[in-house]
């Protein structure tokens, strides 16, 4: 499966999950921008590395992602981006299952 | 519960306005997240998986109805709509903004509360039995301890840059509910040879990835000699404690590396070279915080309740009366938990309008005063037991009766990969699933004596090493697998859950709870608990039965 790097990062303000787009941040990793040569690799750590000097965003490093879903392939990132697998309230039944 | 006197309320509200001050300057550029991190880590803000996360104190577990109320607004205004209590007995919102923090803070200290000590390498949040002062097998009452704690370790500078952060538990009575011996430092109050109150001292126990059970420092320490030997053993730990690797710099480590024996010398050198006219009036203050712990006025001469009629048209509560309800040291009153726990639920979540349901029944019913739990649920602790009945019907049109307190599906559950940044899995889904395959034996078997806690990594913030069956998330090439643990205990007899076998994949985990249970029916011996039957059986029963098809 053909897999590339996105930049993420956290919103200083908000602290929201955000990705670097080709126009700024955003929360949708669709819009993000795709790092797949060593020259856009670059060019993302410089322009992460500006952005937080200038107090835009906290912590950005790099996450793998799939070409056929645009999913990152590690849980962890998929449930940064997706949220909780459980219900954020009490109660309920339509929890989210874990898969097998 | 303690109120706070005018020096109190000034020291939180300024510590509201110095933060203001600091996020404002982080927002400004003027400083760094280098050095802002420090600074909003000792305001209990921080930077989850999704977004901030701010940790608020309930010292010592103990909340009002209109701090309920404020807990509630909060999560309504700046959250979303609800909260976590947690196992240090405080409370974490999950979605705040950064913007927002110094007005959370500021709405903090309108109640009297705050988040201060709440992460960091210094002493946390005081935690305790949560039946404190109305327990009837207490001896002493831990709340006036808890609170000269709290006051001592507040913004000591000697120990606000400890080698790691250090945890409190104060206990008065028969009954260890506060986990003591997997504490740093766990104080057992108890009356001495002539009927003054002593405390004995244990010291290096705690969870994490190196479990370890407290042992016994000293004995007998008397009220006025409590906190100069305690600031001699914080010495002591600040002094020899690692700080060059944070998995070895508990005290646990420090303990264990020099020995009991060795450790207890040092502590006695520099108890005895203590400069005690730090410590002048320590009695007169404990004196105060005992006046000025509000205790409710109990009714006298309540007539015994008769629920027989009741129970038979509502077996439900029935149950409820059994596993929810504890003895009062007062007749005619009763403690009632509120289990936070519903099948299938979020441990330790409560919404809103779940918070200010609670608040409004501590109001009617329990003298305005509420308990958190160290496994998540919350207390009333103060109510007629004539009023019981009356109390179960309204907590079950909110969803907040499920009677399972000190059963499986009563789980302590991190929040695991589904929030923390340190997760290596998901905690959460885990237990709902649990809870839901448990549920039925639950309601027709009689499963006391069996806890389940889930971890979502090793460093066992879900306390799975003290369950009788433990989960620990762990992650193997890139998935999430579980690890089980039996035969943990967390009172006096504590005792660290041994490794079952090979890990499972979540998908596992609550099939095999469920062989794990049904062993334990087929093996145990009458009254006896999980831990007690796996001590006496052996691992291979459980270990056979848990693997036969898994």
């Amino acid at each position: 499966m053909n897999e590339f790097q996105v930049m993420a990062s956290n919103d200083l303000r908000s602290g929201r999950v955000i990705y670097l787009t080709a126009n700024g941040w955003s929360d949708d990793l669709h819009t993000a921008s795709r790092l797949d040569s060593e020259t856009a690799l670059e060019a993302a750590r410089q322009r992460a590395e500006l952005a937080l000097q200038d107090n835009q965003v906290i912590d950005p490093y790099l996450v793998q992602v799939t070409e056929d879903d645009y999913q990152p392939t590690h849980i962890r990132e998929q449930i940064r981006y997706s949220g909780p697998t459980c219900l954020p309230l009490s109660g309920g039944t339509e929890t989210n299952r874990i898969a097998g | 519960m303690y109120q706070y006197d005018d020096y109190d309320q000034s020291v939180v509200e300024a510590r509201s306005q110095e933060f203001r001050s600091q996020v404002n300057r982080r927002l400004a550029g003027t400083l760094s997240e280098e050095e802002f991190k420090p600074l909003r880590l000792m305001n209990g803000l921080y930077l989850q998986l999704h977004a901030y996360m701010l940790r608020v104190a309930i010292p010592y577990g103990v909340l009002s109805a209109n701090q309920m109320v404020q807990l509630a607004a909060i999560a309504d205004k700046y959250d979303r709509g609800y909260g976590h209590f947690t196992t240090r007995q405080n409370i974490q919102f999950n979605w705040p903004q950064l913007v927002d923090t110094p007005d959370i803070l500021d709405a903090l200290a309108e109640v009297q509360m705050h988040a201060i000590q709440t992460s960091g390498n210094c002493i946390r949040n005081v935690t305790t039995d949560p039946f404190a002062g109305v327990a009837a097998d207490e001896i002493v009452d831990p709340r006036p301890v808890c609170e000269l704690l709290r006051q001592w370790s507040t913004f000591m500078p000697e120990f606000s840059f400890l080698p790691r952060k250090f945890k409190f538990a104060v206990t008065g009575a028969k009954t260890d509910r506060a986990a003591i011996k997997f504490h740093d430092v766990g104080i057992q109050l108890k009356h001495g040879s002539e009927g003054q109150v002593v405390a004995d001292v244990w010291v290096g126990g705690g969870q994490g990835r190196t479990p370890r059970i407290a042992q016994l420092l000293k004995a007998d320490v008397t009220l006025d000699e409590l906190l100069p030997y305690l600031d001699a053993l914080m010495r002591v730990y600040n002094l020899y404690g690692n700080r060059d690797n944070k998995y070895k710099a508990r005290i646990k480590i420090l303990v264990a590396s020099l020995g009991l024996e060795v450790f207890a010398e040092k502590v006695e050198t520099e108890y005895q070279q203590t400069d005690r006219k730090r410590f002048v009036g320590v009695m007169q203050e404990y004196s105060r915080i005992e006046n000025a712990v509000i205790k409710p006025t109990y009714q006298e001469n309540i007539d015994d309740t008769d629920f027989s009629d009741v129970i038979k048209r509502y077996p439900e509560f029935n149950r409820w009366l059994k596993t929810n309800v504890f003895k009062h040291k007062q007749a005619g009153y009763s403690i009632a938990v509120v289990s936070l726990k519903p099948y299938e639920g979020i441990p330790g979540d409560a919404t809103s309008d779940q918070m200010r349901l609670l608040a409004t029944m501590s109001e009617t019913y329990s003298g305005s005063e509420l308990r958190v739990t160290h496994r998540q649920n919350i207390v009333l602790p103060h109510v007629k037991t004539q009023d019981l009945y009356t109390l179960w019907e309204t907590l079950r049109s909110a969803g907040l009766a499920t009677s399972n307190i000190d059963h499986p599906s009563d789980i302590i559950a991190c929040p695991g990969l589904d929030y923390c940044a340190l997760a290596k899995a998901r905690s959460i889904p885990v237990a709902q699933e649990i809870s839901a395959v448990v549920k039925k034996t639950e309601q027709t078997e009689n499963l006391n004596g069996l806890s389940i806690n889930v971890s979502g990594c090793i460093n066992a913030c879900g306390h799975h090493h003290v369950a009788s069956i433990g989960i620990l998330g762990l992650e193997k090439n890139g998935a999430e697998t579980y690890q089980v643990t039996l035969g943990g205990r967390n009172g006096m007899d504590a005792s660290v859950g041994k490794v079952l076998g090979p890990g499972l994949s979540g998908a596992q985990v609550p099939g095999t709870v469920n062989k794990l249970v049904d062993t334990w029916l087929e093996h145990r011996n009458k009254g006896e608990s999980f831990s007690d039957t796996y001590d006496r059986v052996g691992k291979k029963i459980f270990s056979e039965a848990a693997y036969a098809s898994a």
